[in-house]
C-alpha cells in the first residue's frame, strides 16, 4: 500500500516536501498547534485514502492546500468555538511584532483576506491559481487581495507602499 | 509591501513528530482496512438472519401444511354432472374423529388421493376393483385416513352395472339419504384464518345463484358446514348441497355465491363458483 504514487512521487516524499506547506497553512488558518496538527494528520490521511490522480506536483500542492483549508473550516464549524486573536489561549501561535516581518498583522485579519494573502505572498500563486484553490472567482480575489492589503496596513501602520 | 514580508509564516517549520505521525498513516490505514471483521461479521449476520428467515416460512408458511388445497375454489369443488371428485393430500391427517368423507363415489368408496392430477386415475382404478358389487359401500379398512362415520344401507336406487371406463359418478354424502334422480350436487369451500372462528364453533354455508335473490342466513344443520384446522393456522371450510339438475339431456353451467358465516351471523368468507349440471 505505501509504494503507490502521487504525481511520481511516494507518500513520504509527498510528506517531506510539502509538510511544511500544509502546516503553514494550517496554523495560518487556525492559529493555534494542537488544531493545525489535527488538521495536518487529516489532510495526509485524506491523501492516503482518497489517493487522487494528480496532473503534475503543482496540481498535487494546489489539491493539499486546498484539503488543508477545507480541514481547518471543517475543524472550525465542528468545533464552533472562537479562535483568539491575541495568542492568550495556551498553544496559540503568535509572531513577534516585526516592522518587516508583518506575519503577525496578516494573522489579525479576517480569515478570508488572510487565506488570499497567505497564498498571493507566501505560496507565490497567481490571482488565477488562488481563485482555483479556493473556489472563487478571479474578479473575488483580486477583491480580497486589495482589501486585505489595505486592512493590513491599518493593523501593522504600514506606508502606502503595497 | 516591498520593504515588509511574511517570513516568520513563509518559513514555519511543521513540527518534527507532525511528520513521524503523519509517515505512520499508511500503515495505521492499512491496518484498518486489512481485516474489516466488524464488516464481515454484519454481512454474515444478514444472511444468516435472512436463511433462517426462509428455512422458517417454508417449514411452518407453506411446506408443512398438512392438507394442500388444489385451486379451493376450482378444482376442488369442480362438479360434472353429478360426477365429482374432492382431492385432499396424502399426507392429510384430520383429527377430528367427526370428519367424513366427503365424497362417495358411485361405487361406493370414498376417494383420497395425494394430488388433483390422480383425479383421472384413482376412480378407474376403483371401478375395476369393485365392479361386482357397486352397491355395497365401504367400510372403514377401504378409507384408513378418513373414516365415515356412517355406513348407510345400500341404496336400491343405485344401478348395478358400473361404468367401466368413466370416472364414476359421484354420490351425496351419506346421511342414509338417498340422492334424488336428476340433482346436482354442488360444493363449496372456502380458506381463512383461524382466527375468525372460535374452537368448536359451529360455521354455516349458504349459497344462491347468480344475479338472483340472496338466501337468509339460516342457523340451522342443514347449513352447517365442515371444517378442518390446518397445521398453518388456516381454516378449510367445506360445504355440500344438492341442487335440481338441468331439464334435458344437455348441462348447464350454473354459477352461485356462497358464504361462510358463524352463529352470530357474521360473515367470514364469501365466493363464487361454477358448476355444470
Amino acid at each position: 500500500m505505501t509504494d503507490r504514487a502521487f504525481a511520481g512521487m511516494s507518500y513520504d516524499a509527498v510528506l517531506q516536501k510539502y509538510a511544511d506547506t500544509v502546516a503553514g497553512v494550517c496554523v495560518m488558518r487556525l492559529q493555534n498547534w494542537a488544531d493545525a496538527e489535527d488538521c495536518f494528520q487529516n489532510t495526509f490521511i485524506k491523501l492516503f485514502q482518497k489517493s487522487p490522480e494528480f496532473r503534475s506536483e503543482a496540481h498535487l500542492k494546489a489539491w493539499l492546500i486546498r484539503v488543508a483549508i477545507n480541514e481547518c473550516r471543517n475543524y472550525i464549524s465542528k468545533n464552533r468555538r472562537f479562535l483568539p486573536l491575541d495568542g492568550l489561549e495556551q498553544g496559540a501561535v503568535s509572531f513577534h511584532e516585526d516592522e518587516r516581518d508583518i506575519s503577525w498583522a496578516l494573522m489579525r485579519l479576517e480569515p478570508k483576506y488572510r487565506e488570499a494573502l497567505y497564498l498571493y505572498h507566501c505560496e507565490e500563486y497567481k490571482v488565477n491559481e488562488i481563485a482555483q484553490i479556493l473556489g472563487k472567482n478571479p474578479n473575488t480575489v483580486k477583491s480580497l487581495l486589495k482589501r486585505g492589503r489595505e486592512k493590513l496596513k491599518l493593523i501593522y501602520g504600514g506606508e502606502k507602499d503595497g | 509591501m516591498d520593504k515588509h514580508n511574511f517570513d516568520s509564516l513563509k518559513n514555519l517549520k511543521a513540527p518534527r513528530e507532525w511528520i513521524e505521525k503523519a509517515a505512520l498513516i499508511p500503515e495505521s490505514t492499512e491496518k484498518r482496512c486489512a481485516f474489516p471483521l466488524y464488516r464481515v461479521t454484519a454481512a454474515a449476520s444478514v444472511v444468516l438472519v435472512a436463511l433462517i428467515g426462509l428455512s422458517a416460512f417454508l417449514l411452518f408458511g407453506r411446506g408443512q401444511a398438512p392438507i394442500t388445497v388444489q385451486n379451493a375454489t376450482t378444482a376442488e369443488t369442480r362438479a360434472i354432472g353429478n360426477a365429482e371428485t374432492v382431492g385432499v393430500t396424502e399426507d392429510s391427517k384430520p383429527t377430528d374423529a367427526a370428519v367424513s368423507p366427503t365424497r362417495a363415489s358411485q361405487a361406493g368408496s370414498t376417494e383420497f388421493f395425494a394430488d388433483s392430477t390422480e383425479a383421472p386415475a384413482k376412480p378407474a382404478q376403483h371401478a375395476t376393483e369393485k365392479p361386482a358389487d357397486p352397491t355395497v359401500y365401504p367400510t372403514a379398512p377401504s378409507a384408513p385416513t378418513v373414516a365415515p362415520t356412517e355406513v348407510p344401507p345400500a341404496p336400491t336406487v343405485l344401478p348395478t352395472t358400473p361404468p367401466p371406463t368413466t370416472p364414476p359418478a359421484a354420490e351425496a354424502p351419506t346421511d342414509g339419504m338417498e340422492v334424488p334422480a336428476g340433482d346436482g350436487e354442488i360444493s363449496f369451500s372456502a380458506v381463512f384464518s383461524s382466527t375468525l372462528i372460535g374452537e368448536g364453533e359451529p360455521l354455516y354455508c349458504t349459497f344462491w345463484e347468480q344475479d338472483h335473490y340472496a338466501s337468509s342466513m339460516a342457523i340451522d344443520d342443514d347449513h352447517k358446514a365442515r371444517y378442518f384446522i390446518l397445521k398453518n393456522g388456516m381454516v378449510l371450510a367445506m360445504y355440500e348441497a344438492l341442487v335440481p339438475a338441468s331439464a334435458g339431456d344437455d348441462p348447464h353451467e350454473y354459477t352461485y355465491e356462497y358464504i361462510f358465516y358463524n352463529s352470530r351471523g357474521q360473515v367470514i368468507a364469501r365466493g363464487t363458483e361454477s358448476f355444470i349440471i
